[in-house]
């Protein structure tokens, strides 16, 4: 990151005891939140009345009741602690698409976005302000690199620290703001290096011979003379578009709008860069702070907004739950995660256009409402093993593998429609290896008149799990059915008692 | 005098086929059974419009089963522009239903080369078996050309089955539903019927232990298999298959019954050998336009070998 890059970090103060206070019916001043470390329940959040008391992080729980007896004590949730943490940091993308999590925090790389906040001062207050509302207690701090900005939020009440000012900012604080290692703090601390500001102005060979590379790089990623990536939780767009409301919209038409307009922003970007998009998500920003992402895919790329809010219209009407708009989206974003070279539309001769974007726009449809799993192409697949002898390729729109000539003199030696499983069947056949005389399927006696066969089908060894070689017949009853029987396993050579299954029926 | 009869023959035609076309029914059935016996037989020629020999393939309005008597009852073949219900009375039978259907569809796609829909609900993959490339390729139609689409439910079948009728990329659409569902009542059925009408897509309505249900479907055929009657030749291996076709219900003409071997090297329709003797088909004028509900079969008339 370039020392000119502010970064926002937000710490969120004991999210533990913000959501133990949440959902406890009764909320009884002072409460503290523990887990079991190093066999003690110890303190692990407290809120301000525990603060006020004396408590602190780390404190037995025993030492701290014999200090406030009257304490409420829950036992930590990191599950539902690091749950809430991603509902805020999937909130806090109004800000940014990147957003990290760190250590208990979060941090946003905000380069470039907080002028359409109004500057920074006015972007952290904004944030501080929203998550107050929703009943968080937050600080947030934006500075030129990540290390400064997470120093800031936690040790200072700074909002917002300038380039030049970061070393300022830094000297005076303790070393543990520059996210170091416990040990390495303690171990700092017993030399008499206690303040960022010693350590600045040391020596570093002495001090890397002593403390390791982690100190000098984390000191260095904080005044910004070595770059610190963020890991931002989910990847970037491609393109986004997003619009922001004054007043929350709810109804289905308003969102339909909306995506209209920004699919029509998104498509001049799409149409620019000869591109077209092979999908697009949805983010519904709450006004509560849920955010709720729709994600739809295109069989080839799309970019005309009709076509982008048709998918999304049949994605709203194949959800299993309705999407609850509670008071309101006060913003919505479209993006295109990934797009593709889009080649214009054939058309013939004629001028008739071979309604191949018709049958796109179709499988595109039936893919958002059912699943794109759901439509599929047969192609042949290179086996003889009947099962593996075709493959149902995803993705509709692709070519697939060309079929052996599929009109000639040649037999019908293989089945019309094929049971996934084959069907066991009891069947009287003459050993070692001669057709069926009889068989009974699905309670049902089938008189055999005619039979063909046996084809035999090894199984193919260099697959694991195979096991016995097939005998298939194909064979007709009285009134006329035809089924496609195998006895499996070799009489004698392979099994003793070789058993007989229905694969499939002709047609 | 003799101009003005001719203009009012001429205009009593005329009136005939807008009649029909509001019926959506075409306009030579009803001059066929009008005039009875008196016209020659066979389908009037449909010329295609000239931008056919341009644009890709298309085929005509009617897809015509190749078996001269069959077709002129039908009035020229089975309408592109409708809903054809085929259905199997039993679970054992739907392989019979099937090979007609696919056999319809290859018949088909020899003349129009835009891809072929299917909707498979899962319970009837299940109990019936899944379409199975290699033995639809055997059967004369290319696997490539299919667009498979899995349902879990009667109400997503009919969805996909509606959207497709109304997709001018696609040549045909097959749809397998498994016994009576709820969702597929009259109303659904006659939607189906004029999305088909509307964009002259072909929908098939596969039926697995299906009743006799009315429907908004221009013919209702029941499919039963028969034992093969080629067998002698081992090149033909257990047989071409016959079915034994029941044409319970044609908007277009009278219903009747016959049997149909399957050529799929040739991809045509013969008569079946056994069947040439006497085919019991209902008389014409009773069944008209409705269910065939005479189950005595009467020997009326008899069908010509043509293939």
């Amino acid at each position: 990151m370039a020392a000119s890059d502010p970064a926002a970090h937000l710490r969120d103060q004991d999210i533990g005891t913000e959501l133990a206070a949440r959902t406890q019916d009764v909320i009884r001043p002072p409460l503290v939140v523990t887990a079991k470390i190093k066999s003690a329940l110890r303190i692990v959040a407290l809120d301000e009345a525990a603060a006020s008391l004396g408590l602190e992080p780390g404190q037995p729980l025993a030492d701290a009741r014999a200090m406030a007896p009257a304490l409420d004590a829950v036992d930590e949730d990191a599950a539902a602690d690091a749950a809430l943490l991603a509902a805020i940091a999937d909130w806090a993308e109004r800000y940014t698409p990147l957003v990290a999590l760190d250590a208990g925090g979060l941090m946003l790389d905000v380069t470039g976005c907080a002028h359409l906040f109004g500057g920074e001062d006015a972007l952290v207050a904004d944030l501080e302000a929203r998550l107050a509302d929703q009943g968080f207690a937050a600080r947030a701090a934006i500075a030129s690199t990540p290390g400064a900005a997470a120093a800031a939020a936690r040790f200072t009440t700074r909002r917002s620290v300038a380039a030049d000012a970061t070393p300022a900012l830094l000297a005076p604080l303790p070393l543990a703001a520059l996210r170091l290692e416990v040990e390495t703090v303690s171990a700092l601390d017993r030399v008499g290096l206690k303040r960022i500001g010693q350590v600045m102005t040391a020596p570093r060979a002495p001090l890397a011979a002593r403390f390791g590379n982690g100190l000098l790089r984390r000191l260095d990623q904080a005044l910004g003379s070595l770059e610190e990536p963020i890991g931002p939780r989910r990847p970037v767009a491609a393109l986004i578009a997003e619009r922001r409301f004054a007043e929350p919209i709810a109804r289905a038409e308003d969102i339909a709008a909306s995506i209209l307009s920004l699919a029509a922003s998104l498509a001049a970007s799409l149409e620019a860069r000869g591109e077209g998009a092979r999908g697009y998500e949805l983010a519904l920003f709450r006004v509560d702070g849920a955010v709720r992402r729709i994600a739809v895919g295109a069989s080839r790329p799309i970019r005309a907004p009709d076509l982008v809010l048709d998918l999304f219209r049949e994605k709203f009407a194949g959800l299993a739950e309705e999407i609850d708009a509670g008071f309101g989206f006060d913003m919505v974003r479209l993006s295109v995660p990934v797009s593709a070279a889009d080649a214009p539309a054939q058309v013939d001769l004629a001028g008739d256009a071979t309604g191949e974007s018709d049958l796109g726009r179709l499988i595109d449809r039936i893919g958002a409402r059912l699943g794109a799993e759901r439509v599929s192409r047969i192609a042949a697949g290179d086996s003889h093993v009947p099962e593996r002898a075709e493959m149902r390729g995803g993705g509709a729109g692709t070519a697939t593998t060309p079929w052996r000539d599929s009109t000639g003199d040649g037999t019908i030696d293989r089945p019309l429609r094929l049971f996934a499983r084959p069907e066991p069947v009891e069947a009287m056949a003459a050993v070692p290896d001669g057709p069926p005389l009889r068989f009974r399927w699905r309670r049902a006696l089938y008189q055999i008149v005619r039979a063909e066969g046996p084809e035999r089908i090894a199984p193919e060894w260099w697959r694991d799990g195979e096991e016995l070689s097939r005998d298939y017949f194909r064979v007709e009853d009285p009134a006329g059915h035809r089924f496609w029987l195998y006895r499996e396993g070799l009489y004698g050579r392979e099994t003793s008692a070789p058993r007989w299954y229905l694969h499939g029926v002709f047609g | 005098m003799r101009d003005s009869v001719f203009m009012a023959r001429e205009g009593f035609a005329r009136l005939a086929r807008r009649i029909a076309e509001i019926e959506g029914r075409p306009a030579f059935a009803e001059a066929d059974t009008l005039s009875a016996d008196a016209l020659p037989a066979g389908p009037p020629a449909h010329p295609a419009p000239a931008r056919h020999l341009l644009s890709p393939r298309r085929g005509g309005a009617v897809l015509p089963l190749g078996v001269e008597a069959l077709d002129r009852r039908l009035g020229g073949g089975l309408r592109r522009n409708a809903l054809h219900e085929i259905r199997a009375s039993e679970t054992r039978d739907v392989s019979a239903a099937s090979g007609f259907a696919t056999a319809l569809l290859a018949r088909l796609s020899a003349c129009d080369d835009r891809p072929i829909l299917i909707i498979v609900e899962e319970e009837a993959a299940r109990e019936g078996g899944r379409p199975y490339g290699p033995g639809i390729g055997q059967f004369g139609l290319d696997p490539g050309r299919l667009i498979v689409v899995a349902t879990r439910r009667a109400q997503e079948s009919l969805w996909v089955f509606e959207e497709g009728l109304r997709c001018t990329g696609l040549t045909a659409v097959l749809c397998e539903i498994r016994g009576r569902p709820r969702a597929l009542d009259l109303t659904a059925s006659r939607r189906l019927a004029l999305r088909a009408r509307e964009n002259g897509v072909m929908g098939l309505l596969l039926r697995q232990a299906g009743g006799a249900e009315p429907g908004a479907a221009a013919t209702r055929w029941r499919v039963a298999p028969r034992p093969a009657a080629t067998t002698d030749d081992f090149t033909e291996g257990i047989g071409r298959p016959v079915w034994q076709l029941d044409l319970e219900r044609n908007r277009g003409g009278p219903s009747g019954r016959i049997d149909l071997e399957w050529d799929h090297g040739t991809l045509r329709f013969t008569v079946a050998p056994g069947d040439a003797a006497a085919i019991p088909v209902p008389d014409a004028a009773l069944s008209r336009d409705r269910p065939d509900l005479a189950s005595a079969p009467r020997p009326i008339m008899a069908y010509q070998r043509t293939g």
